[in-house]
């Protein structure tokens, strides 16, 4: 009876109730998921019943095992792809910190020109998605070797473009470099900035030139941040999926995620889960090497203090050659690419650039045999509405969910700050973060399909792709949800309790209207990030349930390149319109006003 | 012999004018105080000094080399003036020991390392830090990073020094310590220190002369209890002192030989300036009588009465506020003395502190004796 009354009052409290609940659910969300993963790479399925003989489906079995790490294939199977994504990964790191790095610095800490503008250009290429600009690779340097017509560079110089120029390793590292550097931007421009320019003067003032300084102190402070944006930026790329599936394909250049979804889209899902498995485990192992980094006795965040005017350095002569060559090399970049898609998307026949060969048939043709077994034009074709339709409904739900709960999450964990409950909860609705997009689609469809318990096969419904989308982009959410609740700090709600104020009442008239710019970014930032999401649901994905992404993908691999062009700069104008719009409602840009 | 001077120093931040008119001669080992309220342009001074900032104008001379001339384009930068520096904040490197923060200027200046680790030593010991050599700053109290901040700057001896508010961090008590030590430490290295800060209590109890800033421009460079009894226009007055100086604003009735009468607070005056050359005022001429609370003293034998309002016994001493006529009179009365409230008591003024201020231009016009006439 006693622990019945304890009970009673442990759940009066709303942030236990929340702390409880969510607890619950997430362990059904993550880390059942998991178990079942781990399950299916020792499971015989149904598809391998030929080369496993003597089994039927649903057998145990160590060949999934066997044959990745020491079979005769495995070589072809396992390695080489993992050796590839390490390669990648690692060129991609060091592409985008010495871009984003440099340019963090220039604008930061030198007196160049035009730094708003340069700011914002430079971020467009993470706005973008990321296989944005491996299309423009394509568009621009595909050659014919590989069959199809070539590309724009071809066209143009009648130089045919190597094999290991256009497709393959170098592309891909250039394009992910590319596209992770405005990442090492923001992280490294942050720190920069808010660098204490006093720690530097003191130097300064005992006599260190500044070769001294840079090496000695700016280099030091910065470097915990510059690693951590190293480890983020290795995980990323080595769960990218869709650059390397466009790029890499052609001459097969094959990573771990490109391995994954062959495998489980073709005979052997045992093989692609276990990459799944694998890959889950290098990006733990990643990301918990990055939290003993942070978190190290060094770290600086604890020096406080008024910083002053940071002294510029003075570029002198070549400070308007200098601004004027960034701007060009950023637009090229950032503006280029677009222009890419727009023409490419208006050809009649690839790779001839006659002013006679341009028509809009591709985006208001009314479809006939001919072209494409008669698809229409994007602007006429129900598919692409429907799909559009799609992603912005899933991404809205998605966004709805995920911002809620990270709501709540950042409320129960603060108000139970230091308890083992809320330490639970805050390192699992981190957890999805660890786990690259592609095999968090393959545990799910490990997971949702079969039926499980009172949960029905989900495969091939709306739901779980809402599911998958919430949970992943929860790590986002909870974060500003507890970041915002933190710095208001709990004597604000304490005021209102003593008046005797609800718990809703609380919520809704204090804690989410002060801080409704950091709890909107929870909202809007997975809904941005879910709808040029592909790799988390293209393993998920049906007919009925096509988004505008996957349908991109399935255009480029049937080769029809036009459609795939329109799609893209769809895809992108939504996206760099829909982070404007985010901007202007929340005033907090993603670049945190580096540019000054 | 470290000597610094400044001509004519103007700063600006793109339109605003953060400093102007500066004229400043600070003479060797002097211990100089910039005081002023926030804002008021005291670190940007300090920091054109060290060459962390360029003056817009003007010219500034250490040790008779003149490091930066905005006419002859001479701007030499920080680590070749020969200076020290101790940021409010510390600016402790987080990513270096204790002994290594101290130990970096000497290796800059290329010391062997015994010199380095003996100087090192000796630091520790004289700021009483030698247990926490080999801590990092985030591991220290903000008394402790702020001694170990004081030895980094102190280790290369520098001949000059300046301090931005460094003890505004700390809390009372260790406060007062760090005050008395700074004043040994300014005796025992010999050196000229430049010392910013908003506190006037801090700037009367070190310095040897005190510069006082407003809106960017001096308003009086004078030693301490010059700038307490004689300020040189109300804004000191006002800002100098604790409890503040009381003003009664007054009018000139007329003016006798030197003796001027006043109507102040619906009573009339007679003040008598102290100095021969006396100024002239005008009949109808608006002043403010700045009388300090010391010079209100309590008494039971005096026709001057007034009512207690309230009393602040602090042991030492007790702030008493009085009702004198329409307004309120701050007074001392020194040692372990109470009023009750609300009780008549007799004042008397029998300083000849008593200052008259012009009230529109707020300078002070003259120091003088003051008696209630009937």
């Amino acid at each position: 009876m006693r622990s019945f009354q304890r009970i009673k009052a442990f759940l009066s409290k709303p942030e236990n109730v929340i702390v409880v609940s969510l607890i619950i659910i997430l362990i059904y969300l993550i880390l059942i998921p998991m178990f079942s993963v781990v399950n299916d790479t020792f499971t015989v399925h149904s598809s391998e019943l030929r080369r496993i003989k003597g089994t039927v489906a649903g057998d145990f079995t160590t060949y999934h095992w066997e044959n990745i790490f020491a079979g005769k294939y495995s070589e072809n199977l396992f390695y080489k792809p993992l050796f590839n994504t390490i390669m990648v990964a690692l060129v991609t790191v060091f592409i985008a910190l010495s871009t984003g790095g440099m340019f963090a610095w220039l604008v930061t800490r030198t007196d160049i020109k035009y730094k708003k503008l340069i700011s914002s250009l430079f971020i467009l290429p993470y706005i973008m998605p990321s296989w944005t600009l491996a299309m423009a690779w394509l568009n621009f340097f595909k050659n014919r070797s590989v069959g199809g017509a070539p590309g724009m560079f071809t066209a143009v110089t009648g130089i045919e473009t190597a094999n290991w120029f256009a497709y393959g390793f170098f592309p891909i590292t250039i394009v992910l470099g590319l596209h992770y550097a405005p990442f090492a931007y923001i992280l490294i421009g942050g720190i920069l900035r808010n660098m204490d320019a006093n720690l530097e003067e003191a130097a300064q003032i005992l006599k260190a030139t500044r070769f001294q300084i840079l090496r000695k102190i700016t280099i030091p402070i910065v470097l915990p941040a510059v690693l951590s944006t190293f480890l983020l930026v290795f995980s990323s790329a080595m769960s990218a999926f869709a650059v390397p599936a466009f790029l890499g394909s052609p001459v097969r250049f094959q990573v771990l995620t490109t391995q994954l979804f062959r495998t489980i889209n073709g005979m052997s899902p045992g093989y692609g889960y276990l990459i799944a498995l694998i890959m889950i485990v290098i990006g733990s192992l990643i990301l918990t090497a990055n939290q003993i980094i942070i978190g190290k006795r060094k770290s600086f965040t604890t020096v406080t203090g008024k910083s002053s005017n940071v002294s510029l350095v003075k570029l002198k002569w070549l400070r308007m050659p200098l601004s004027i060559a960034t701007l060009f090399s950023l637009a090229a970049v950032c503006i280029f690419p677009l222009f890419t898609f727009a023409i490419e998307s208006f050809l009649m026949e690839e790779g001839n650039y006659a002013w006679s060969n341009f028509t809009s048939v591709f985006w208001l043709g009314a479809g006939s045999p001919d072209i494409a077994s008669g698809e229409p034009g994007i602007l006429l074709n129900k598919h692409i509405y429907h799909g559009l339709w799609n992603s912005f409904s899933l991404s809205a739900i998605v966004a709805l969910i995920a911002g809620t709960t990270g709501i709540l999450i950042g409320y129960a964990v603060v108000k139970k700050r230091g308890t083992f409950l809320a330490n639970t909860l805050d390192k699992f609705s981190f957890f999805p973060y660890l786990i690259p997009s592609m095999a968090f689609g393959a545990i799910y469809l490990s997971m949702f399909a079969v039926q499980r318990g009172i949960i029905p096969s989900l495969y091939g419904s709306f739901t779980v792709l809402v599911l998958i989308g919430s949970v992943k982009y929860l790590p986002f959410a909870s974060r500003s949800g507890i970041n915002a609740v933190f710095q208001l700090g709990k004597e604000i709600e304490e005021a209102a309790i003593i008046f005797g104020v609800s718990w809703w009442k609380r919520m809704w008239k204090i804690i989410i209207p002060i801080q409704k710019a950091s709890f909107l970014s929870g909202f809007l930032l997975p809904f941005i990030s879910s709808l040029r999401e592909l790799s988390l649901y293209i393993l998920l994905v049906t007919p009925s349930t096509k988004l505008l992404t996957t349908m991109l993908f399935q255009y480029n691999e049937k080769g029809w390149d036009q459609y795939a062009n329109s799609i893209i700069l769809l895809i992108v104008l939504i996206a760099i319109f829909s982070t404007f719009i985010v901007n202007k409602v929340t005033g907090a840009s993603i670049d945190k006003g580096i540019g000054g | 012999m470290p000597e610094i001077k400044v001509t004519n120093g103007l700063k600006k931040f793109g339109k605003v004018v953060a400093v102007s008119e500066l004229n400043l001669h600070i003479k060797d080992k002097d211990f100089i105080t910039l005081l002023g309220p926030s804002g008021c342009g005291k670190t940007t001074i300090l920091r054109m000094l060290a060459g962390l900032e360029s003056p817009t104008e003007g010219e500034i001379h250490i040790d008779g080399k003149c490091v930066f001339s905005a006419e002859k384009g001479i701007d030499v930068s920080p680590d070749k003036r020969d200076v020290g520096f101790l940021f409010q904040n510390y600016a402790l490197w987080p990513h270096m020991t204790v002994h290594d923060n101290i130990s970096f200027g000497l290796e800059n200046l290329k010391w062997n390392k015994s010199d380095i680790k003996a100087r090192v030593h000796e630091l520790l010991v004289l700021l009483k830090i030698e247990s926490l050599a080999d801590r990092y700053p985030s591991e220290l109290s903000g008394g402790q990073q702020q001694r170990v901040a004081i030895a980094r700057t102190m280790a290369p001896n520098p001949k000059v020094l300046f301090m931005d508010e460094p003890l505004s961090n700390l809390d009372a008590k260790l406060r007062l310590e760090m005050r008395s030590e700074l004043k040994r430490l300014h005796l025992e290295t010999n050196s000229t220190f430049v010392y910013v800060t908003h506190d006037q209590l801090e700037a009367m109890t070190l310095s040897t002369k005190i510069c006082h800033m407003n809106e960017g421009q001096v308003q009086q460079y004078a030693p301490p209890l010059e700038v307490y009894n004689n300020p040189a226009n109300l804004n000191v007055a006002d800002f100098v002192g604790s409890p503040t100086m009381n003003f009664i604003d007054a009018t000139v009735e007329q003016q006798i030989d030197k003796t001027i009468s006043l109507l102040a607070n619906d009573m009339h005056f007679t003040f008598t300036p102290n100095s021969e050359s006396s100024v002239q005022f005008s009949q109808g001429q608006k002043l403010v009588l700045g009388i300090r609370p010391e010079h209100v003293e309590l008494t039971d034998n005096s026709e001057i009465e007034s009512i207690i309002y309230s009393t602040l016994p602090s042991g030492l001493e007790t702030i008493v506020k009085v009702k004198f006529g329409n307004s309120l009179l701050s007074s001392v009365a020194f040692g372990d003395v109470d009023y009750e409230i609300d009780k008549k008591i007799g004042i008397t003024f029998n300083s000849n502190k008593y200052i008259l201020f012009d009230r529109e231009s707020g300078s002070n016009l003259s120091l003088g004796t003051l008696a209630l006439t009937r």
